[in-house]
């Protein structure tokens, strides 16, 4: 008896631990989702599409490549808080050779994802997902030498996804 | 028997638990295979639509670059990331939009401006570099070029370009006018004011430059007040408010602004940076210049709103000084 019991329990253990499961990403709700303002025309997708993979991984290092230099705004959704303000903010009180890493980049959860229509024709898929990133900033300073500032943000990006 | 069937009991379950056992491995072993062949079949990456270039990058393990169509349209299957928010949870905030007015000094020469009414701040900035760079590290007001270049700065800054010189120009001439007074070197007290949230800094300016005495119930001296606003404000983090006390008419100098948002209606404002912030008003017939330093310093609350700012300010090491 004991022994169908055992097994019985091994089964309860063992089925939902297949790795596949493991892989699977699947988007955190949040308060943001729930009460988030839509544009006009936009409709919610439920449940929310996995983004491309790789895909924050690889705006996390384009992020980094173009800190502290003119392509930065580029990458500076035109909805950001006072995005012009940012841009000089850089120019004038960050250090020239300041580069940005990213050390590491930690949960990612899907805020809201919205299909709009595209200005253009078609449609667009628009995903705001929250991650948090580990980076560091460095630069000499004249007077203190090399600096390292190390920083934990979490950042929501805008991923626009062109759909037909 | 009974014996014969035991055992075969017994290796029936020792057989079905290395079984159970190794499904994992299995899973494991079977994993990356479905993971590569879901990503090479079923993501869009490979759709047909996608040009030999963008199938090359793919191949290659790069992103692909967003393509227009002939018609100028984003082709489908590609995708852009932009920042939207950011909040700095510790450290660094390599995001970080704090920006005040504009200041900067060269050579003992401090130059201010309102960076929101100038139409262009980087080339005011950097003609006045050029402008000091031009006078042999040093700005001579007294050199008629560089005055009609000044000028030009002051035009260009419409009309809110200041210049402190920290050092009386030499000899006569159109110089800027007597040197201003000594900064009061003072330590200001930090203490809540009944009816305000927040802390607030008060700097006495009758007494200028012996005192920053601190008087809760102020009689007849006018006094700057600074606050760092209060931790329930969500969106000022950026702000600092000041307020005149004893009810003296104040004219707003460079950096003055009037805040309305969720903290309130119409409040005294400056925009706040972590480095030499400053304004300037000006009370009866005197201006006074009005430095503090300030950094962020709390994080919004969760749930919080995105604004990729902070929602509390420290203020401190206040100054002020009267110009000339």
């Amino acid at each position: 008896m004991k022994k169908y019991l055992m097994v019985f329990i091994l089964l309860l253990i063992a089925l939902p631990g297949q790795a596949q499961e493991m892989r699977q990403w699947s988007p955190i709700r949040s308060k943001a989702h729930a009460t988030a303002k839509l544009p006009p025309g936009a409709k919610p997708v439920e449940p929310s599409q996995p983004l491309p993979s790789g895909t924050l991984a690889r705006a996390a290092q384009e992020i980094a490549a173009s800190w502290n230099s003119p392509d930065f705004k580029k990458l500076v959704s035109g909805n950001f808080y006072d995005q012009q303000r940012l841009t000089d903010a850089m120019n004038t009180e960050t250090a020239k050779d300041a580069r940005l890493k990213v050390l590491n980049s930690h949960s990612a959860s899907m805020l809201n994802q919205t299909i709009v229509p595209d200005p253009q024709g078609g449609h667009l898929r628009v995903s705001n997902v929250s991650v948090i990133l580990e980076t560091r900033a460095e630069f000499n300073d004249p007077k203190q030498g090399f600096i390292s500032a190390p920083g934990t943000n979490e950042m929501v990006m805008e991923v626009v996804e062109k759909i037909d | 028997m009974g014996q014969q069937l035991m055992n075969r009991r017994s290796a029936f379950f020792t057989s079905a638990l290395l079984m159970l056992l190794l499904l994992p491995c299995f899973a494991v072993f079977e994993a990356p295979a479905a993971g590569l062949g879901s990503e090479n079949v079923l993501g869009r990456d490979t759709q047909p639509v996608f040009s030999p270039e963008m199938k090359r990058q793919l191949q290659d393990r790069q992103r692909p670059a967003a393509q227009m169509t002939a018609e100028g349209k984003l082709s489908p299957g590609t995708w852009t990331v932009k920042i939207l928010e950011n909040r700095v949870i510790s450290g660094h905030n390599f995001v970080n939009t704090a920006q005040p007015l504009y200041n900067f000094t060269l050579n003992g020469v401090t130059y201010t401006f309102d960076r929101t009414q100038v139409a262009d701040p980087a080339l005011l900035l950097k003609t006045a570099v050029t402008i000091q760079t031009k006078g042999a590290g040093s700005l001579n007001l007294n050199d008629p070029e560089t005055l009609s270049a000044v000028k030009q700065l002051q035009q260009m800054s419409n009309g809110t370009l200041h210049i402190v010189s920290e050092t009386p120009s030499p000899g006569p001439g159109p110089g800027p006018g007597p040197a201003p007074g000594p900064p009061v070197a003072c330590m200001p007290a930090i203490y809540p004011l009944n009816g305000n949230v927040g802390t607030w800094i008060f700097l006495r300016l009758e007494t200028l430059p012996a005192s920053c005495a601190i008087d809760q119930n102020p009689a007849g001296a006018p006094i700057i007040g600074i606050q760092n606003p209060h931790t329930s404000c969500s969106d000022a983090g950026s702000k600092v408010f000041f307020d005149v006390i004893s009810g003296e008419p104040i004219t707003p100098g460079a950096g003055f602004s009037t805040y309305t948002g969720v903290c309130g209606s119409g409040l005294r404002a400056v925009e706040a940076s972590s480095i030499n912030n400053q304004f300037i008003i000006q009370i009866g017939a005197t201006r006074y210049q009005v430095t503090f330093s300030a950094g962020n310093g709390g994080l919004q609350p969760v749930p919080y709103s995105h604004f990729g700012r902070y929602n509390s300010i420290t203020v401190y090491d206040a100054s002020v000084r009267a110009l000339p």
